[in-house]
């Protein structure tokens, strides 16, 4: 009889999965078929937008956005898709290869677009912006993201670089926000306190992303180096490239930044500083608001710019794209002007502090009371005195590999600075050559 | 489910010779009989047969066709087996080969050791039947949590902030802090480590319902023999197990090998790419720098070597089984 | 080592038993802290558990997060799917897995080798290596961002390890019982049902647990072939506090840890029927 009784309940266990399953399936149809019938009544074109943005402007920021374009454009109706950004790539590479159209515009990072491009995914807006000048006029000389020549996308919004502080730290230590190199490590070993298990700031080197490369730019820029050279050769394993290898060496072997950075993200950085366990990050505005999240109280400011031999800010962007298997371009060309438009611009730039890329909200930072927003304008311009450019590369995350690489065995202690830039601008140059 | 309803009709007269399974009862005196037992089998395997068609082997073979292409501005260009030649020159593919065989060894065999400690205690005559119970129910705990939440939390449990460092330096004094997941060779350790507290409760059932089924009397009979503990376990309890490990000890390696996710949250296969496993390497080459072709050829040798490696394993193992058929 | 019944020595089943009980107690507190420090995490304010060395203030606990998560409509809508696609998956594959694990262990077929030969293979398959082909098939097939989508996919990468599984137990279960039913007039299947099928009930919980947790924490198929939380399950949801700068720590501690009540709960049931199931003693 047990054996029976089991056996009931396992069989009325199946049959109610099945028939949850068979009810599972009749929803999704329906409301597609449902918003098709829509379309066809009103005749209202659906734009997909594939992105990761909703949490991070608030979802009802975002959802605000959407029904003033709508408002505006009531023949387009924009269905949002919002993917966590650790799964964006992944998302785009899967639409890209799949050959699937469901996404007829998207958000993309730089370090994205030469894979997209490889898999013919993304459209090239030169010639959109070609022809609309007007809507052309109203970008930075930044904003276009341009990989071998082609437009694949433009920046959104801009990420400078920059020492930023926890302003009831420094107030209660005494301390002052450094304003060049040398007082940036005196003010690390002021923040250092071995009771409280306290640093200044941490390194997060896990990641592939972009964050090391940044810190060696942002030095190397100031020892007055580069990346690339003007005609796009490797030029970062120079005298003034292990200078600046050298640096960023000895602030690690001083115990002044939190050690174990190696296995930490960018994510667990932020968190740190948004808790008071660490004082400062070289990070943008954006960053602030961010860490409000954690703690409301939070108060976070800008050092003024630094200068070494040069100055400049290191800068990052992200930016959006259009599918070019689309078959909605012209809508999808009207999306871009709403959200680039002087009104959203100034919007996002002033209550979530994302520095839009666009005239309008670069402008409006000329007059900011903040020392370093107040250079905004000039790097964004291109100032070649301000800006610290970083363009999109040819299989960028191989090159990044390969730099993290040079950047952990300099740190550690297993390579030279020159030893290791040369092997890492040895797999670039190979790269780079491939990719012309 | 169709064919549920036709295969009682052939079924009945069969009786004897197919309860024998095997080759055995196929002899060569009743060839008549052969094609109804065949269909028989076929009823019962075949939904599944088919689910598998549409639904693996239709996007595999996808796969190993996207391992021959080459995608240039979109248009994709047929290469032969170009990325498998320079797969093979690939240091990192070797790195990997070599940090999954590492990754993958060590958590299987943590999984079924501690799996089979607990369930052995667990498996005890205790005092209390209910405290037994509920101590079952709290070491299953981990596996209940998410991965993502788990390798969370253990980011910050590792962290020189976290509290395995608190304990290390706050309560021990010790000098400077563990490193857990910075140091090349030590990151791989946290990772097994974190692996195996994740994935240890389903060994540990299994082998705790093992256990259970092991009759009282041969562990009796053992004792009358004068077997002390460790002789009981080591020529009653193994060998009696010794089918349920194997299968288990399988499960591990097939599932370990292809784990993404803990890796992901935990190191992204830092420091110096000592933690990246090829099903991390595939992920990375695929879907985060879009080499699909180069992906797909990573996966397709991944799986013909795992293939042989499995075979192989079973192989070793079933010998002196006397069923002989632990394998297939 | 087994059974201390011998009460002859008083002392020595005392030892015995603080042995068991302290090792025990030992091995599920190193084990256990994690958890309780997830649990921690999902009841105060993340800043605390940040800081170093993390404050652990009693009365600042507080089940604000885990209420707004369980009030919020989206994360039940979450719970719904996961729950419908992980039972769906379960079903699927125990129904397919038994019939075909009865199939291989009963039956000797032309190809059967073969066939098992290719579902060892298929057992290797990681999720990573067919996600892109996936992506494209659920959008040939119209179940791109549905429920039944991730259901068929789920079941592709479990089903294998069901059947290989299954046919072991059933193996290991002596044929002599079904003859004798079958001579006594039961059908095949009804030999399946009424002898083999009761035997398997430990083999078939243990694989069925399994499955569903597979398909309970089956995250990178859900978000490659969802878009909308429609379809989406809990994963999806915990994954959306995962942002670029900043995660959510006390929504993410907190929908792990209400979401690990069910599982529990299943399991606790399924144990019982697990340790019923062995006691009975018919295998041996």
């Amino acid at each position: 009889m047990q054996k029976r009784t089991r056996l009931s309940i396992l069989a009325a266990l199946l049959t109610l999965a099945l028939m949850l399953s068979a009810c599972a399936a009749q929803p999704a149809p329906a409301t597609g078929a449902a918003s098709d019938g829509d379309a066809m009544e009103e005749e209202v074109v659906e734009i997909t937008w594939l992105q990761w943005w909703v949490n991070e402007w608030g979802p009802d920021n975002h959802a605000q956005l959407i029904a003033d374009f709508e408002a505006q454009n009531p023949n387009i109706k924009v269905t949002v898709v919002d993917v966590p950004w650790p799964e964006m790539a992944g998302k785009l590479q899967a639409a890209a290869a799949g050959g699937s159209e469901s996404y007829d515009l998207f958000g993309t990072e730089s370090t994205w677009i030469a894979g997209l491009t490889k898999q013919g995914f993304i459209e090239d807006l030169g010639p959109w912006l070609e022809n609309d000048p007007e809507f052309a006029a109203k970008l930075t000389p930044t904003t276009p993201m341009n990989l071998l020549g082609e437009t694949r996308g433009l920046c959104l919004y801009l990420i400078p670089y920059q020492f930023a502080y926890n302003v009831d730290i420094f107030e209660e230590k005494g301390l002052e926000p450094p304003t060049n190199w040398d007082e940036f490590v005196a003010v690390l070993q002021a923040l250092r306190d071995e009771d409280s298990n306290a640093y200044g700031m941490s390194m997060p080197l896990q990641d592939g992303g972009f964050l090391l490369l940044r810190y060696f730019n942002f030095r190397l820029a100031q020892e007055g180096g580069q990346m690339l050279d003007a005609d796009g050769n490797v030029a970062f394993n120079s005298p003034e490239g292990v200078a600046a290898m050298n640096w960023w060496k000895e602030l690690y072997d001083m115990d002044l930044v939190v050690p174990g950075s190696f296995g930490e993200d960018q994510a667990l950085m932020l968190e740190f500083v948004a808790s008071g366990q660490t004082a400062a990050i070289i990070d943008g505005p954006f960053i602030w608001t961010k860490a409000k999240q954690i703690d409301p109280d939070i108060r976070m400011a800008y050092a003024p710019a630094w200068t070494h031999n040069t100055g400049g800010y290191s800068w990052a962007c992200s930016g959006m794209g259009i599918a070019a298997n689309s078959p909605h371009k012209e809508e999808a060309w009207e999306f871009f002007k709403y959200i680039y438009s002087d009104e959203v611009s100034l919007k996002m730039t002033e209550t979530v502090s994302l520095l839009w890329a666009t005239n309008a909200a670069v402008d409006s930072l000329a007059e900011s009371d903040d020392p370093m927003l107040s250079q905004v304008p000039a790097f964004a311009n291109q100032d070649p005195e301000n800006n610290i450019l970083f363009a999109p590369l040819p299989e960028a995350s191989k090159l990044i590999d390969a730099f993290q690489q040079a950047f952990q065995q300099v740190l550690a202690g297993e390579k030279d600075a020159q030893t290791a830039l040369d092997e890492a601008a040895a797999v670039w140059q190979a790269e780079l050559d491939a990719a012309k | 489910m169709r064919d549920e309803g036709t295969a009682p009709a052939a079924a009945p007269a069969t009786g004897q010779e197919t309860m024998n399974g095997e080759r055995t009862a196929a002899g060569p005196g009743r060839p008549r009989r052969l094609p109804w037992r065949q269909m028989n089998g076929y009823y019962f395997v075949g939904p599944a047969i088919l689910f598998f068609l549409f639904v693996s082997i239709f996007p595999l073979l996808r796969t190993i066709q996207m391992s021959l292409v080459d995608v240039e501005a979109g248009v994709p260009r047929f290469v032969g087996i170009r990325h498998y030649a320079n797969l093979v020159q690939d240091p990192w593919f070797w790195n990997s080969l070599s940090n999954v065989l590492t990754f993958t060894v060590s958590s299987v065999i943590l999984h079924i050791s501690m799996g089979m400690g607990l369930a052995l205690l667990l498996n005890e005559e205790w005092f209390n039947t209910t405290l037994r119970n509920f101590m079952r129910g709290l070491l299953i705990l981990p596996w209940v949590f998410s991965t993502a939440s788990s390798g969370l939390m253990w980011t910050l449990l590792y962290h020189p902030f976290g509290l395995l460092n608190y304990m290390w330096v706050g309560l021990l004094g010790q000098e400077a802090p563990i490193e857990f997941l910075a140091k090349p060779g030590l990151a791989m350790a946290s990772v097994v480590a974190v692996n195996t507290w994740k994935s240890y409760p389903f060994y540990m059932i299994i082998i705790l319902g093992g256990l259970q089924a092991i009759p009282a009397e041969i562990y009796e009979a053992a004792k009358v023999d004068g077997a002390n503990a460790w002789k009981r376990f080591w020529h009653v309890t193994l060998p009696q197990l010794r089918p349920i490990l194997i299968a288990i000890s399988t499960i591990d390696i097939i599932t370990t090998v292809g784990h993404v996710d803990l890796i992901r949250m935990l190191t992204r296969g830092g420091p110096l790419r000592s933690t990246e496993t090829v099903a991390y390497y595939i992920y990375k080459t695929a879907l985060l720098d879009g080499n699909l072709g180069y992906g797909a050829a990573v996966s397709t040798l991944m799986l013909i070597m795992l293939a042989i490696l499995i075979i192989l394993y079973l192989r070793v193992l079933s010998q002196g089984d006397e069923a002989g058929e632990t394998s297939f | 080592m087994k059974r201390a019944s011998d009460f002859r020595f008083k002392h020595g089943y005392l030892i015995h038993q603080i042995f068991v009980v302290t090792l025990t107690t030992l091995s599920a507190i190193v084990i256990l802290t994690p958890v309780v420090w997830m649990i921690n995490a999902a009841m105060r304010p993340i800043k605390e558990v940040l800081t170093y060395p993390p404050q652990l203030d009693p009365s600042q606990l507080t089940f604000e997060y885990m209420a707004s998560l369980i009030e919020n409509e989206l994360y039940r809508g979450y719970f719904v799917n996961s729950s419908i696609i992980a039972l769906s998956t379960l079903a699927i594959v125990i129904v397919l897995g038994l019939l075909a694990a009865y199939g291989f262990s009963r039956f000797k077929m032309a190809g059967g080798r073969i066939m098992l030969l290719g579902i060892m293979a298929l057992l290797m398959l990681p999720t990573v290596t067919l996600i892109v082909p996936y992506f494209r098939l659920a959008h040939l097939a119209g179940l791109y961002d549905t429920r039944l989508g991730l259901i068929i996919v789920n079941s592709a990468f479990i089903l294998p390890i069901c059947i290989w599984l299954l046919k072991r137990y059933m193996d290991a279960i002596p044929v002599d019982l079904e003859e004798a039913a079958m001579i006594d007039g039961c059908t095949r299947l009804q030999a399946l049902q009424k002898i083999l099928v009761p035997l398997a009930v430990p083999g078939i919980v243990g694989t069925g647990t399994f499955a569903f947790i597979f398909a309970w924490n089956e995250f990178l198929l859900a978000v490659t072939l969802t878009d909308t939380p429609d379809a989406q399950p809990l994963t999806i949801g915990l994954a959306a506090f995962f942002g670029q700068f900043v995660r959510d720590w006390n929504s993410i501690m907190a929908l792990s840890t209400i979401t690990s009540i069910p599982l529990m709960i299943i399991f606790v049931l399924f144990q019982r029927w697990v340790v019923q199931g062995m006691t009975s003693g018919a295998v041996k």
